[in-house]
């Protein structure tokens, strides 16, 4: 029971590290087109996921985010973008962001959740067209 | 916080208030920010008598300079495992920590220290600490590395102890990680001799939909343990019979069976542990193997509120001794966040 | 007289035979296994045996309260705060009391119908129940205790043994009439031949820890589970303890009683070893001779062997406890009668591990060697001359090979 219990557990972490994807998410969230991209961004203790949204100046990005559990923030620093991210169960936030100059735009989690919230920050780089 | 109802066999019920937990923050610019982290545990706290704990588990300044690297020194908590840095009840199924997650990863974790931390690329993020270590005549074979903590309190810094942590956060709903936890702990005997201490830790967590599984194996290492054992033994009067290797891990698999109901959720998990703080002695020693232990959890949650966690399990708990009995427990606890 | 001289040298020369038989086989057999510290448990344990010490010890250390039974009168709250030098299973300086009185034509008479001679020093809170020694004791006496180290290894020592070496009426006319102490053991029924305590009035290690239990403790046990102290009335008693009887329960986890614990753990304690690496080996060598060459050895019997058993660690075993484990009058009495012992008597004490212990004799009344040696009288008499006769240097020798144990 306990070797086979062993042999379970390091081949759950190895397969999970295994299975992630360098790639990232930037794939997963639509295309960039000239339509308007909707980045799904996952708020939980203590990560945004994606943590790091590529996009061009001038694009509108409407940003989706949902709380897997507590009330988190969403503060993009340098703009006035700052919203609550409800709890789990009480709905998702939308917000819209529209850079106009290239550069790295830092976001991070505005609402206290916990002991890692220091963590909880991201990166939005906008590139030039 | 979290008070609990907790009710081993052969003994009477106990219920505690566990934790009373503050969280104070303060940002000083964009760049700096200071984090502190309060906690009453057991809910009285009496002069020199062995009651409840009023500690400060963390106070420290954050410098952050950029998604890459930041920097932060003060009191933190160590990156190691899954709950250490992740303990808020509503956030992790079972109303007790995992039995690794006491002996091996001595959760709750802080020390004093000061490192780097940051993400790179598209989720990889690290942690980096050079921290005070643990103290080595603290160690017991029924608790492992867990009374060696010194919390930040006049803590010995002849020697620092690194610890670092890898993770995995790219792909939603999945964090795996890896850390590592090295310190010479053997600061306290005269004449001196080292101890070193070797932690190395992987875990996976992963939620998609309703479903959670979790993964965590651990190993330690303590160099040194007859040299150990004897000064201990000459100082307190018994040999603590400290192992050279212990080792330990879960897997556990939730599912929240009710999800986004009007009175809540509700979840049913099921764990399997097992932590062993006599693996491996050094030639001379026996194990005692009645800390050669596993346990099957099942309970559930039931959320209120997001923030809200009402919890209750089993736990079922064996050993490896001939002679004495593991006690089976049942638990219920009630923890909130805000 | 010279057939008495000519004994007595035969007995010299049977001795220094023995000496150094028994050390080539013990030097043999030692340098194969790793020396114990005092206090560790014999090598060679398995992991159950390894748990059952650790228990044991557990349980030898734990301090009992007056809600688990301790008292109503007792002499300390844990076994270990009595018996813990050099380690835990040790002795310390600690005596317990025992009085008595003497009839018109001086023979013993107790002060208890029961023939209880022993009066607790301490009672729990509010002190109803301290046992207090009558007007008309005549006889006190004390006792340390006794280290508990290589207890097992003496318990699994034949009756036969021992009672081949008892000589009741001196039929060997060497001054020396030992005697086996007969007792009943009260844990098996069975009648054997007593070994353990200051009056050998116990033959197994579970009847001695579960007197000890209630008699220095105050917790009675399934052997003894009666309270005991002399002039307090059952009434009064149970006011003082309302604790039913019998106190010692068992661990519902482990199913074991206390008295199963102290069992397994004096049992599986190494006894102490020779001092190891001494500079002056010659002297110790010659000391010992000199030991031989007195006399000591026809009491304080340098090794005896355990008999045949099922577990390795007690199968036919030397046991070098410089003891034949019988009573002997030599002068140091207390004056106290128990079990099979008579008032002037007192077993031979092992002298392993003499080297860690301190006081000496039974009271602690000796706070040398040399003024332990110089108290034997009685049947010891003979070898006490052989030691005043010696040159300062033999003498010298002597106690070096003495502190060497």
């Amino acid at each position: 029971m306990r070797r086979s219990f062993w042999l379970v557990c390091v081949s759950v972490v190895v397969s999970a590290l295994g299975t992630a994807p360098p790639g990232g998410l930037a794939a997963q969230q639509g295309t960039e087109s000239k339509a308007e991209p909707v980045v799904r961004i996952r708020a939980e203790r203590f990560t945004f996921t994606p943590s790091e949204v590529r996009t061009t100046v001038g694009t509108r990005l409407d940003i989706e985010l949902k709380s897997d559990d507590t009330v988190h923030g969403f503060r993009i620093i340098g703009t006035d973008v700052n919203v609550e991210v409800p709890k789990r169960g009480k709905g998702s936030v939308r917000v819209v962001f529209t850079p106009t100059t290239p550069g790295r735009y830092t976001f991070e989690c505005s609402h206290t959740c916990g002991a890692g919230h220091s963590f909880m920050r991201g990166v939005i780089i906008v590139e030039a067209k | 916080m979290e008070f609990h109802y907790n009710k081993p066999e052969f003994v009477d019920g106990e219920l505690d208030f566990h934790r009373f937990v503050l969280l104070v923050t303060h940002r000083y610019s964009d760049r700096i920010r200071f984090v502190g982290e309060l906690e009453v545990a057991h809910a009285f706290v009496e002069g020199l008598e062995e009651a409840g704990e009023l500690e400060l588990e963390q106070a420290y300044l954050d410098f952050l300079f950029s998604r890459g690297l930041n920097i932060r020194a003060g009191l933190m908590l160590m990156p190691v495992g899954i709950i250490n840095e992740r303990h808020e009840p509503p956030v992790f199924y079972g109303v007790e920590r995992p039995l690794v997650d006491t002996a091996l990863i001595p959760t709750t974790w802080f020390e004093i220290g000061v490192g780097v931390h940051g993400e790179v690329g598209r989720g990889w993020r690290y942690r980096a600490f050079l921290t005070a270590p643990l103290d080595a005549e603290r160690f017991t074979a029924e608790d492992g590395l867990r009374d060696g903590r010194q919390k930040g309190s006049r803590t010995n810094a002849g020697r620092l102890a690194a610890t670092a942590r890898l993770e995995y956060v790219g792909t939603p709903g999945l964090t795996t990680g890896v850390s590592v936890w090295t310190g010479r702990s053997g600061f306290q005997f005269r004449p001196r001799f080292d101890v070193p201490v070797h932690l190395i830790e992987a875990d996976a967590r992963y939620s998609f939909d309703r479903l959670e599984l979790r993964a965590e194996a651990v190993q330690v290492s303590v160099g040194n343990t007859p040299d150990l054992n004897d000064a201990v033994g000459r100082t307190i009067g018994i040999d603590p019979n400290v192992a050279k290797t212990m080792r330990g891990g879960y897997l556990e698999a939730g599912y929240r069976v009710v999800s986004g109901a009007r009175f809540g959720d509700i979840g049913a998990f099921v764990r399997y542990e097992s932590v062993d703080t006599q693996h491996r002695m050094a030639d001379g020693y026996l194990p005692l193997r009645e800390f050669d232990r596993t346990a099957w959890v099942v309970g559930a949650t039931y959320w209120p509120d997001a923030d809200i966690a009402l919890k209750f399990d089993y736990t079922m708990l064996r050993n490896r001794s001939v002679s004495i009995v593991a006690p089976n427990s049942f638990n219920l606890g009630l923890g909130w966040w805000f | 007289m010279r057939q008495m001289v000519a004994i007595h040298r035969f007995r010299v020369a049977v001795g220094v035979c023995a000496l150094i038989f028994t050390t080539a086989l013990f030097t043999s057999i030692t340098a194969t296994q790793r020396v114990a510290p005092p206090g560790d448990p014999l090598p060679g344990l398995t992991v159950a045996e390894f748990e059952a010490f650790r228990l044991g010890l557990d349980d030898f250390l734990e301090v009992e309260s007056a809600e688990e039974g301790l008292g109503p009168a007792f002499n300390g709250p844990s076994c270990a705060a009595c018996h813990n030098v050099p380690a835990i299973g040790g002795m310390s300086p600690i005596a317990e009391v025992r009085a008595a009185k003497r009839g018109p034509a001086g023979e013993f008479v107790a002060l208890d119908s029961s023939g209880e001679t022993l009066f607790h020093l301490f009672s729990i809170p509010n002190h109803g129940c301290q046992p207090v020694i009558p007007d008309d004791a005549t006889v006190i006496a004390r006792r340390i205790p006794i280290p508990l180290f290589g207890a097992g290894l003496v318990e699994a020592i034949p009756d036969e043994t021992i009672l081949a070496l008892e000589d009741p009426f001196d039929r060997n006319r060497d001054g020396v009439s030992g005697r086996a102490a007969i007792v009943r053991d009260l844990g098996t029924g069975a009648t054997r031949v007593g070994r353990f305590g200051w009056k050998a009035q116990h033959a197994t290690l579970l009847t001695f820890g579960a007197d000890a239990y209630r008699n220095e403790m105050g917790i009675t046990n399934e052997i003894f589970p009666l309270e005991l102290a002399i002039g307090i009335s059952s009434a009064q008693m149970r006011r003082c303890d309302p604790i039913p009887d019998p106190e010692d329960r068992r661990d519902p986890r482990t199913r074991l009683r206390g008295i199963d614990n102290f069992e397994s753990f004096m049992r599986l304690l190494a006894p102490v070893a020779k001092l190891a690496g001494s500079t002056n080996i010659a002297d110790v060598a010659a000391g010992e001779v000199a030991f031989h060459a007195a006399g000591c050895a026809v009491c304080h019997v340098p090794v005896l062997m355990t008999g045949p058993s099922v577990n390795p660690l007690f199968d036919r075993k030397l046991v070098p406890l410089f003891s034949d484990l019988l009573l002997h009058d030599v002068g140091t009495g207390d004056g106290i009668v128990q079990a099979s012992a008579q008032a002037g008597e007192i077993r031979t004490p092992a002298l392993w591990g003499l080297r860690l212990r301190r006081p000496f004799l039974h009271d602690g009344s000796a706070a040398t060697i040399d003024e332990a040696v110089r108290r034997h009288a009685g049947e010891a008499l003979l070898a006490r001359r052989g030691v005043e006769r010696m040159t300062p240097q033999a003498y010298r020798q002597l106690l070096a090979f003495l502190k060497s144990l």
